[in-house]
């Protein structure tokens, strides 16, 4: 290509760089204004959805400084995010990254999971919804579950966990509760372990930038090892270190031992269920501050 | 060193006299000669390190082809200018690893060096140095427009890419609404 075609390719018009540079760049940015340009182009849109896109978004960002979500306690207070090791106190120095506009109106939600490859999992007190929020951009979909018959027949609080499965590069949702036979006589409690995945979406086709839509599907888990921590880490916590997250979900603070907390593992009853979900979701991971 | 601007035989014949120097002779497509050094050539760009190790360079000027000469003239100075500024470790590792290394800041220099280029420049610039397999250059310069897009309105994109807008309207609409998030400050 001499002088003339350069020229005469920027005169016809199109891109003045090849795809794979113009993705070079769009990993470059955060989140935020990634999301926004999708609406640029069909092909903007196909190349920030595509995963291969999403983990080199993921490793460029995983080098950012590290933030900590503040949620002050209070039931329609916004989350912040807060640099460590910043001084002032937040919410002053802090950035808002769900504001109350955008949480559920009338209950209280807070945050039930570290940030696992850039999502969390937030609960609300209003019918026990999870929520599946990424700090980076701020999009939150509801998980269209539902407190299980059996366990609310126990009476029982059903622990979620979120973690994030590199094999399948699947986000999946557990949860985990005990339930009574219902007969209610005779004590036969049985471990129940719920996994539900949430599935990419697919970029050609479907709406663009939504979080979940569709429950469909279906998926076995045999005897599959849990982790008892993922789920007994549903606790209320208002502090997320997000850059926890690469640690996956076997990762424990010192202050963060709980009862049956540890790297203790069970294998699963074999009166598991299954159900599964087909979510489809958008995994970016930045929350970029300038240093 | 000296960035030779094209004025034809004299060069030629000087550089012809002084075979075997520490500088390479590069040839932009238009016809343009610029000389860099060889040391600095090698360190910035995997490419040129291969042409030179594989004894490809030619010394009446090694064609580049795919690189007009404003671009290679923006590539020569960049390492002429990198070789005058004091190499720190950081700079050099980047130069070394590949991709998914945490990107690191442009230093002072790098960031004027490609403040005071057009967009047509930049791009060009991008070309070359991919092309070139010069990975810290790339990372400055893509750098660069990512933070200029940064605060950009999608129909500013389209305008800075020359992009077409595909979408119908009933389309952008839907999008719109299910970005509200996006378009507003909270």
């Amino acid at each position: 290509m001499d002088a003339a075609d350069i020229v005469s390719k920027r005169i016809k018009g199109g891109c003045p760089l090849p795809e794979e540079m113009v993705q070079d760049i769009l990993s470059r940015l955060p989140a935020k204004p990634l999301c926004l340009f999708r609406c640029v182009s069909r092909s903007f849109r196909a190349a920030i959805s595509s995963r291969a896109f999403q983990d080199t978004h993921y490793q460029r960002s995983s080098g950012d400084r590290r933030r900590l979500f503040i949620r002050p306690p209070g039931v329609q207070e916004p989350f912040y995010a807060c640099r460590l090791g910043g001084g002032g106190a937040p919410p002053a120095a802090a950035e808002t990254i769900v504001s109350t506009r955008r949480l559920p109106q009338g209950s209280s939600i807070f945050p039930v999971s570290k940030s696992c490859r850039g999502l969390v999992l937030l609960k609300s007190t209003h019918c026990c919804t999870h929520y599946v929020w990424n700090p980076s951009t701020g999009e939150m979909s509801a998980l269209p579950d539902k407190i299980p018959v059996r366990a609310r027949l126990s009476w029982r609080f059903v622990p979620y966990g979120l973690c994030y499965c590199p094999a399948t590069q699947r986000h999946k949702v557990v949860r985990m509760y005990d339930a009574c036979g219902s007969n209610g006589y005779g004590v036969t409690p049985a471990t129940i372990c719920e996994v539900f995945t949430l599935r990419l979406q697919d970029s050609s086709v479907g709406k663009a930038g939504i979080l979940f839509t569709a429950v469909a599907g279906r998926r076995c888990e045999r005897d599959d090892d849990v982790d008892h921590d993922g789920a007994s880490r549903c606790r209320r916590r208002r502090h997320t270190d997000e850059a926890a997250d690469r640690l996956g979900y076997h990762h424990q603070a010192a202050d963060d031992a709980g009862p049956g907390a540890g790297p203790s593992k069970f294998k699963l009853p074999s009166c598991y269920r299954f159900l599964d979900m087909s979510l489809n979701c958008v995994v970016l991971k930045s929350i970029k501050t300038s240093p | 060193m000296e960035v030779d601007k094209g004025k034809g035989e004299a060069e030629e014949t000087r550089k012809v006299a002084e075979a075997d120097r520490d500088t390479v002779t590069l040839k932009s497509s238009d016809g343009k000669l610029f000389e860099v050094s060889k040391e600095a050539a090698a360190r910035l760009s995997t490419v040129l390190a291969g042409m030179i190790a594989g004894g490809s360079i030619d010394d009446n000027g090694t064609d580049l082809k795919q690189i007009g000469s404003e671009a290679l003239e923006n590539v020569v100075d960049y390492c002429n200018k990198h070789a005058n500024s004091i190499p720190s470790a950081a700079l050099i590792s980047s130069s070394i690893s590949f991709n998914t290394a945490p990107f690191k800041e442009p230093e002072e220099w790098e960031r004027k060096f490609v403040d005071r280029l057009s967009h047509d420049a930049l791009f060009d610039l991008v070309e070359a140095a991919n092309f070139l397999g010069m990975e810290r250059l790339l990372d400055v310069t893509c750098h660069k427009i990512s933070e200029m897009m940064k605060g950009k309105s999608p129909d500013q994109i389209r305008e800075v890419f020359n992009i077409k807008n595909d979408y119908t309207k009933e389309e952008l609409e839907e999008i719109r609404q299910e970005l509200a998030w996006a378009f507003y400050d909270d």
